[in-house]
């Protein structure tokens, strides 16, 4: 596959244009056929067109230029520091699955500010996400038949794979998201409420709509994680 | 609103303008591939390794460390939307080589503001009161950036709900040149098993 090596290669169209709910991660022939060191071989291809006009961002300094944090979902679609106009030296930007508000997104978030400086913090969940499709229950039972890719028919996930898989899923908390505008504030609350968290950090709530792409905020999160003091 | 925010959502309005047909992307990443990296603000993973939007998941944190968080975003990851290989790219001059868990929990029982840096380390010069709350967690530090690198490949590797078929491969990103330089110690750790 040839492609301007600045720009990441674009995948077929027909790829692109797949709704979810015809999941097209299970179809074998998509990229599923380049080999592995083609995919290595094309993101060091861009990585070097990178290094060519790296220019002086080897002077950024550790410490984030506008003090903001955002904390995301790892959903392929989000480009968070180009939906948010940032360059590389402006934000720390933590990514899981969901955006959630995990112990590891907290440790992160502490030492983003306790560390670093980072004195206000974005909360980005998004429409459309993964995790509003299953529970946590059926999450382990999908694990439990196999560890291979599962299959979305629309409403329900489906295993078709060969076992043997693993009873280790029931154990995990998933984080997997019933109601997204409640989850988004619950989420801002947690981090509002961590004893390790100052109340002088402003903690915004925002939904990034995938059809779109606007950022929207979520005027109730936005005010439960208000500043509840001057710096 | 904050000036910061409100120059973020001005951005945010010249991204949709140009939004284009991104709208129609599917959930599953076009390029069936996962990324673990560091918060850092130097890091851009989309320009540096040439994603677009659609090709591959994101997940970051303080490190890039192979945290539980990290582990269940790449079950995730795999086991709904189908990626097959996954990168850990952790990266020079990390913050994270600069301290101990014990010295953040020292800084945070202080005070609950941001510490200063100079030749003598890490000083707290908040006022307090801080809280004793750094004590119980486990805040994943790098003592050796290579070393992190293999260690969180093989924990991976070593998940049992990680399935032997994808490979997982190790790197460091330079943030003097911008280089991804793979570990061949890591990869090798994180190759396929039959």
């Amino acid at each position: 596959m040839r492609h301007d090596p600045g720009r990441a290669p674009t995948a077929p169209t027909v790829a692109r244009n797949q709704p979810f709910l015809d999941s097209g991660a299970n179809d074998n022939d998509r990229e599923g056929e380049k080999t592995v060191s083609a995919l290595i071989e094309e993101i060091l291809t861009a990585n070097r067109s990178y290094q060519s006009s790296f220019g002086n961002k080897r002077e950024l300094a550790v410490a984030p230029k506008r003090r903001l944090a955002i904390l995301t979902c790892m959903d392929a679609r989000l480009a968070p520091l180009q939906f948010a106009g940032l360059v590389e030296g402006d934000a720390h930007v933590i990514r899981n699955a969901g955006g959630r508000a995990s112990e590891d997104a907290i440790r992160s978030l502490v030492i983003s500010y306790k560390l670093l400086g980072t004195r206000e913090w974005l909360v980005i969940h998004h429409t459309g996400c993964g995790l509003t499709t299953l529970n946590d229950d059926r999450l382990a039972q999908l694990l439990e038949s196999s560890l291979e890719t599962a299959r979305f028919d629309g409403a329900n996930w489906l295993d078709t794979g060969a076992g043997p898989g693993s009873s280790e899923g029931q154990y995990i908390n998933w984080m997997t998201i019933a109601d997204p505008k409640r989850c988004l504030i619950d989420d801002v609350r947690r981090l509002r409420n961590h004893p390790l968290v100052p109340p002088v950090i402003t903690i915004y709530g925002f939904m990034y709509d995938v059809a779109t792409g606007a950022l929207l905020e979520d005027a109730e999160a936005s005010t439960v994680g208000r500043a509840r003091a001057q710096a | 609103m904050s000036t910061v925010v409100q120059e973020v959502l001005s951005a945010n309005r010249a991204y949709q303008s140009e939004f284009g047909d991104r709208g129609k992307l599917a959930i599953p990443p076009a390029r069936r591939f996962a990324v673990l990296t560091c918060m850092d603000a130097r890091l851009d993973p989309a320009k540096f390794a040439g994603l677009a939007e659609g090709d591959a998941h994101v997940i970051r944190n303080a490190g890039g460390r192979a945290s539980d968080d990290a582990i269940r975003s790449l079950v995730i990851s795999y086991k709904l939307l189908g990626t097959r290989e996954w990168f850990v790219i952790h990266h020079s001059d990390c913050g994270m080589e600069t301290f101990t868990d014990d010295l953040i929990a020292d800084l945070l029982s202080k005070s609950l503001e941001t510490a200063t840096i100079n030749g003598g380390g890490w000083q707290d010069v908040g006022k307090g009161p801080g809280a004793p709350d750094g004590r119980f967690i486990k805040w994943l530090t790098i003592r050796d950036a290579k070393g992190s690198v293999v260690e969180d490949v093989q924990r991976i590797r070593n998940h049992p709900l990680v399935p032997k078929t994808i490979p997982i491969y190790g790197y460091i990103y330079d943030v003097r040149t911008g280089a991804l330089i793979e570990i061949a110690e890591a990869t090798a750790v994180g190759a396929v098993r039959e």
